[in-house]
Order: C-alpha cells, then structure tokens, then sequence
C-alpha cells in the first residue's frame, strides 16, 4: 500500500520540489529493492545443502529460509512497483507544471 | 536408514556467511514508510536466522566432534575461521563427513537423559504384550513400540557417535549405575525376542541380530568398565540369544575378557557342566559358543584365561557337543607362545595330564596340544625321567623362576597317548618333535662355534647333551603307544620336519626354558593340524614295515648328528674329522641328501646301511658316532 504518494494540490512554486520528492523516494526503494536482492542471505541457501549438512532440523532451517527467500523477492518486486509509480507521479507533476507554466505565460 | 551427518569444514562457512548475512540485514534501516512491507520480511527473515538457523549451527559449530576437528585444523578464534571459511567457500574445499544421529542440539546430560527414559518407554511398551505371561502376544501397543524402538536406536547413534570425543558412555554409566545397565540387557533380550516373532521392525544384519553397532557399542563399553555389570551379563546370556548375536556380530565394540567370560558360560551350558551341571537346559546355544570361542581364540591371553577354569577346560577336552576345529584353536592358542605365559599354560597342560587320567580327550583337544607341542616338549625335555615327577622350570610375570608340576612321568605319558589317538595330531606333533631335533642340532652348532677352543670329545659331548634333550621326548612318546606299528604320522612328521618347505611351514619355535639352556628361535605360530596335512599329504603307509618306529627314530638321529660336520666344515677340525677324505664327506653328502628326501621306510633302511658302512670304514667318523650316540642314548639300529 502507498500513502503519501498520491498528488496533492501543490502550488506551481512547490512541483519541482514535489516531483523531486518522489523521485528521491523512488530512488530510495531502487536501492533498497538492490540492496536486499544482493544480499547474502538470498543465497545463503546454496551453503545449506546435503553437501554441508544431512540433519531434519538442518532440512527444515533450510526449508523456511527459501520460503522467506520468495516473500523477499516479492517484496522487491513490489518495492520497485512502488518506486516506478513515485516516478511515473513526478513525471505527471512536471509535466502539469509546464502546461501551468505555458498557460500562464501565454495568459500574462 | 537415514545417514546424518555434516561436513565440518562447510559448516565452518555456512557458520561464518550466516554472520555476515546477519550483520547485513541488521544494517538495512530504512526509514520510508513505502519500504515497510519489504521491511517486514528482512526482519522475518532476521528473526529466523537468529532463533532458528543460527542456534543450530552454533549446537553443531560446538559439538564435542566439531570441537576436537577445529582443534586439529587449528582454527583458534572467529577471525582465523573467517579466513579459513573464504578460502573453503572460494575453492570449494571439503573435510570429512562426520555422521551423527541428527541429535546435536541436545546436551550430553540432555542426550543421556533421553536414552535412560526411552529405554524405560520402549520396555513399558514390549512389555504390554507380556502381560498373561505370552510373550507371543504382540505388544499391547505396537505403535508406541515401534516407535520407542526406532527412537532408542537414534540416542545409541547419538551417544556412540560422541563417545568418540568425550566419555559419554562412562558418563551414562555414573548417571544410572547397574539400574542402567540392567535395563539395556533387558531392552537387548525383550526386543530381540520380540523381533523375532515380527512384531518390531529393525535392521538386520547378516546373521539375523536385530541390533546395530552403536548398541553395541554402548553394552560393550559398560561391560567392560564395571565387573558387576559383566557379572549381570554372564547370567543374562544363556536365557538371552541376542546378547550373544550383539557381540558375535560386532566383536570389534566388546573387550576380549567380556567375550571370554560369555564364550566360558555358553560352553558349559553346552557341555552341562560347572554350575551347568544339574540344571536343565532348554535352549541349544552351541552355534554362538562356538563363535565366541573361535573369537577368544584369536585373542592368545584370552584363551588361556578361559582355559584357566577347570570346568571350561573339562568341557573343551571331553565335551563332543563343540565342533573340533574350535576346540583346536583354543587349546593351539593358549598354549601356545602367543599367550605370553608359560606358567598358566603348563598349569593348563598339568590340568590335562589329570583329565586324561579319567576321560577320553575329543579329537579337537588332541589336536590343540600337538599343535601347541612345539612351544611346551622342548621345555619339558630336560626334566623327564622315568623315575621321577615331571616338574618344569618356568618365569612367572616377573620373570621369577617357578616350579610346576605337570604331572608323573606315566600321567604325561597318557596324556601324549591319547593325542597320538589322533592321526592328524600324531602327524603335528612328529613335525613340533623334529623341529626341536633340528633346533637342538643348530644350537649345538652355535654353541661349538662359540667355543673355539673345545677338545673334539667335548665339542661331541656338547651336541650329545643337546641332542640328549629331543631324545627323552621321542622315548616319551614311544612309550606312550605301546602299539609302535601305529606311529607312522609320528615318524613322517618328524622325518619331515627338516624339509624346506616344512621350515617354511612351521615358521619357528620358541620354548620356555630357566634358565634359558638351549635357546630355540623358531615358533609355532598360526599351524593347524589340517595346515600340516595339506603339507605334507599322506601320512598312512599300506603296510606295516618291517623296520618299526625305533628304526626310522634311529635314522633321524643318524642323520642329524651326521649333518653337522657334513655341511659345515669349519666344524669338521672341531670334531677331530679333518682328516676325513674330501670324497667321504661328498658321499656323506649325498646320502643325506637321499634320506632327507625318501619317505619309503624300507628305501630308508637301506640308505641308512650305506651311510652306516661309510661311517664305520672311517676310524674318525665312527669314532665320533659312537660316542654320540653312546652318551645321548640313542642306539644303533638294531
């Protein structure tokens, strides 16, 4: 779920301040999606094998790991869901602020 | 079955990438709000490297057996092992698999703990099915049983397993005391029964037994600390057919005393004698008394302890129940040299010599004594006469010297006797006699050489005296067979004693003499009567010849003392023969040669006339026979 992430009235002063919000924040969750699909724990699992360890417990540790494993991933997926929508918003916003500029400008 | 284990060398890696792994997450912070749910699975995933993945390395990383590896491997501290784990992960290195029972997050006390109450468990649960008192009924609850079984299994793996560091089993023992041993007799005895009327799944190995080696080991290593629990088990064995499979199965796990004193109780179950003797018998255990008897006779030391009880020593030697090739190797093995007790074994032999005097020895026990007979004749050589008790010399354990009376001169007599009642034993021990001739010949010899300045007279006289020694035993056993036409194994075996192959054969032959007069070097190790009959072949001629068994004795005794100038001839100038023409001594040659080789006795008797004729046209050579053969008591043939 997004919060704040929807665009609010905003003065013509405060859309580049705004857009460049969101674009920070998307910029954030990227890093973090990266951050955690690099991690050492997403292959962790390779070290967890019959090679290292023939155990029920071993099995079963092993087991929950690749299961966090998959929730992790779809976290990422969703992390960068939301961080191309903070982007595609700026996008929007910018693009409103120019058609403003240009009314106003052909108004004045 | 499940195989467990680890491999200690990734786990050290899978230890040290799980830290770093958690040092990351733990820097993952982020403080937007659209971060939360991805939030929400690093601390997941956090949460159960902490409590779950980690605790169970950390029980493996300090198990007893990780412990003692990375002591070997010298990883000392945290910082060495992340050095040593990139290198493993970075090339893939491997150690050996340790293998465990999958227990190692429970703590020894833990562990012990467990198997004490399963076997409480398991015993409940096999003995639902014996309520009524019909064992045959199946467990009133077979599940729980069944269960129980496969569980008990996995702790004995478990304990087996870090026994190998650290001494669980003596720790297991102090914990539970005889209570504990009791209950693993009863668990071995209940559940074999059980499962030999199918009602209880286990693993089988080859020879039916439903229990493993680390069961065994567990047993083996308590009966072999505590005497009270070895007591337990003798009493346990022969109502308890499993105890005895356990260790026949895996001998490897139990000390050779535990095995001996189980072999000494089912063999006079078997023989119904000792404490045996007025008791009924109901189950045959005559297979494992033999298997745990030829296991104690691999073990010299043991063998003569077994054979140390007077009742299991009877039973051996008269007992036909127990197949004669095991009752052999006991008696080859205790009395022979292996055992390292020449006292204990001449106090066995006199043991004998008694049982002889009322009983009829088993074709085993006779061929056990000839075997062993090139290890005790020579010692007792020097002491027999006729007239007097045959009393050796030997050290105790601290070398002391000690008198035993084997027995009188006919007693020792009876006894060869009847070993001679056997042909392959006859054969064995012509073959132990003609070794100690041609030992007692080449001691002589060295003796000679070592006194350069000896009269020809006395370097005669100190190879009569040597040879005097054999020449007692041969009279020993003529007198032991009054029918001298039945010797003809007797008179092969000694014949032949001098054969290469036959040296070969014997290996060599040690004798326990104090003080050590004449020193043999040869030792009868590993012979058996049907070695010596595969080596040498027919002993039985078709006929009787003409000559007897004091004829072809005679030979032998001609050829030996002759084969000492004849074949050294530095010795000659010793003898006063230098001046004997080279051409004799080429004769002599041959006519040793001939009858070290034929085996016919009246060819013999022919060969012997020749060299006879030779001898005598010779004044030095027949000078020098004669007084030999005057001194040691051996005759002309007649």
């Amino acid at each position: 779920m997004i919060t704040n992430a929807t665009a609010t009235t905003t003065t013509s002063t405060q859309f580049p301040e705004e857009a460049e919000r969101l674009r920070r924040r998307a910029a954030t969750l990227r890093e973090l999606a990266a951050r955690v699909e690099r991690a050492a724990v997403m292959r962790l699992h390779e070290l967890a094998g019959p090679d290292t360890w023939r155990t029920p417990r071993g099995e079963l540790c092993r087991n929950l790991l690749v299961a966090n494993q998959s929730q992790a991933r779809h976290a990422i997926d969703e992390l960068r869901r939301v961080a191309r929508r903070f982007e595609e918003h700026a996008a929007q916003i910018e693009a409103d602020a120019l058609v403003a500029a240009q009314t106003g400008a052909a108004v004045g | 079955m499940t195989i467990y284990g680890y491999d200690p060398a990734r786990i050290v890696l899978l230890r040290t990438r799980t830290l770093d792994a958690l040092d990351e997450l733990r820097d993952i912070r982020p403080s937007d709000p659209a971060a939360d749910p991805a939030l929400r699975v690093v601390r997941l995933m956090r949460h159960n490297l902490e409590e779950a993945w980690l605790p169970l390395i950390e029980a493996i990383h300090t198990s007893t057996a990780m412990v003692a590896w990375r002591r070997a491997a010298g990883l000392v501290d945290d910082a060495v092992s992340r050095a040593i784990s990139q290198l493993v992960g970075q090339l893939g290195g491997r150690s050996s698999w340790v293998t465990t029972a999958g227990l190692e997050h429970l703590t020894d006390d833990q562990l012990i703990d467990q198997f004490e109450r399963t076997a409480h468990r398991l015993l409940d649960a096999l003995d639902g099915g014996a309520h009524g008192g019909d064992a045959r009924r199946p467990p009133g609850n077979a599940t729980t049983a069944q269960v129980q079984w496969a569980w008990f299994h996995r702790l004995a793996a478990e304990i087996s397993h870090r026994d190998r560091h650290v001494p669980l089993i003596a720790e297991l023992h102090r914990a539970h005391g005889i209570d504990g041993v009791e209950r693993l007799l009863d668990v071995v005895q209940r559940g074999g029964e059980l499962k030999r009327l199918g009602h209880l799944p286990s693993a089988i190995t080859p020879i039916g037994a439903p229990f493993g080696a680390p069961v065994a080991h567990v047993l083996g290593t308590l009966l072999g600390t505590d005497d009270a629990a070895l007591e337990l088990a003798v009493d346990r064995v022969t109502r308890s057919p499993d105890l005895a499979y356990l260790v026949i199965s895996h001998p490897e796990h139990f000390a050779m005393t535990t095995i001996a004193a189980l072999a000494r109780e089912l063999t006079l179950h078997v023989a119904g004698l000792g404490h045996w003797a007025d008791r009924p018998r109901v189950i045959d255990h005559t297979e494992r008394a033999e298997r745990l008897l030829t296991i104690t006779a691999s073990a010299p030391a043991a063998a003569l302890d077994l054979l140390g009880d007077s009742a299991t020593l009877t039973a051996l030697a008269t007992s036909t129940r127990i197949d004669p090739a095991v009752t052999e190797s006991v008696l080859a093995s205790a009395l022979g040299a292996g055992s390292g007790d020449p006292l204990a074994a001449f106090e066995v032999l006199a043991e004998l010599v008694a049982i002889s005097a009322t009983s009829t020895l088993t074709a085993g026990a006779a061929r056990g004594v000839a075997v062993a007979s090139g290890t005790f004749l020579p010692a007792l050589g020097v002491h027999l006469d006729r007239r007097l008790p045959v009393d050796v010399v030997v050290p105790d354990a601290d070398g002391t010297p000690v008198v035993v009376r084997v027995g009188d001169y006919e007693g020792l007599a009876r006894l060869l006797g009847q070993v001679m009642d056997d042909e392959p034993a006859q054969l064995a021990l012509g073959l132990s006699v003609g070794a100690f001739r041609v030992d007692q010949r080449n001691a002589a010899v060295e003796a000679i050489i070592d006194r350069p300045g000896l009269s020809p007279a006395d370097a005669a006289g100190q190879l009569t005296a040597t040879l005097a020694d054999v020449t007692r035993v041969v009279e020993l056993l003529v007198a032991a067979r009054a029918e001298q036409d039945r010797l003809h194994a007797l008179r092969h075996g000694m014949a032949r004693a001098q054969s290469v192959d036959v040296v070969s054969l014997l290996g060599s032959v040690v004798s326990w003499t104090v003080p050590p007069a004449v020193p043999l070097t040869r030792q009868v190790t590993t012979l058996t009567t049907r070695a010596v009959i595969d080596a040498l072949g027919q002993t039985s001629p078709s006929t009787v010849p003409a000559t007897g068994i004091e004829a072809e004795l005679a030979i032998q005794f001609t050829v030996a003392v002759m084969s000492v100038p004849t074949f050294d001839v530095a010795l000659r100038p010793v003898f006063g023969l230098d001046r004997v023409p080279s051409r004799t001594w080429d004769e002599m040659t041959a006519l040793l040669d001939d009858l070290t080789d034929e085996a016919d006795p009246d060819e013999r008797s022919q060969l012997l006339s020749r060299l006879e004729r030779l001898v005598a046209d010779d004044a030095d050579l027949d000078t020098f026979l004669e007084a030999v053969r005057g001194a040691s008591g051996e005759s002309r043939q007649g």
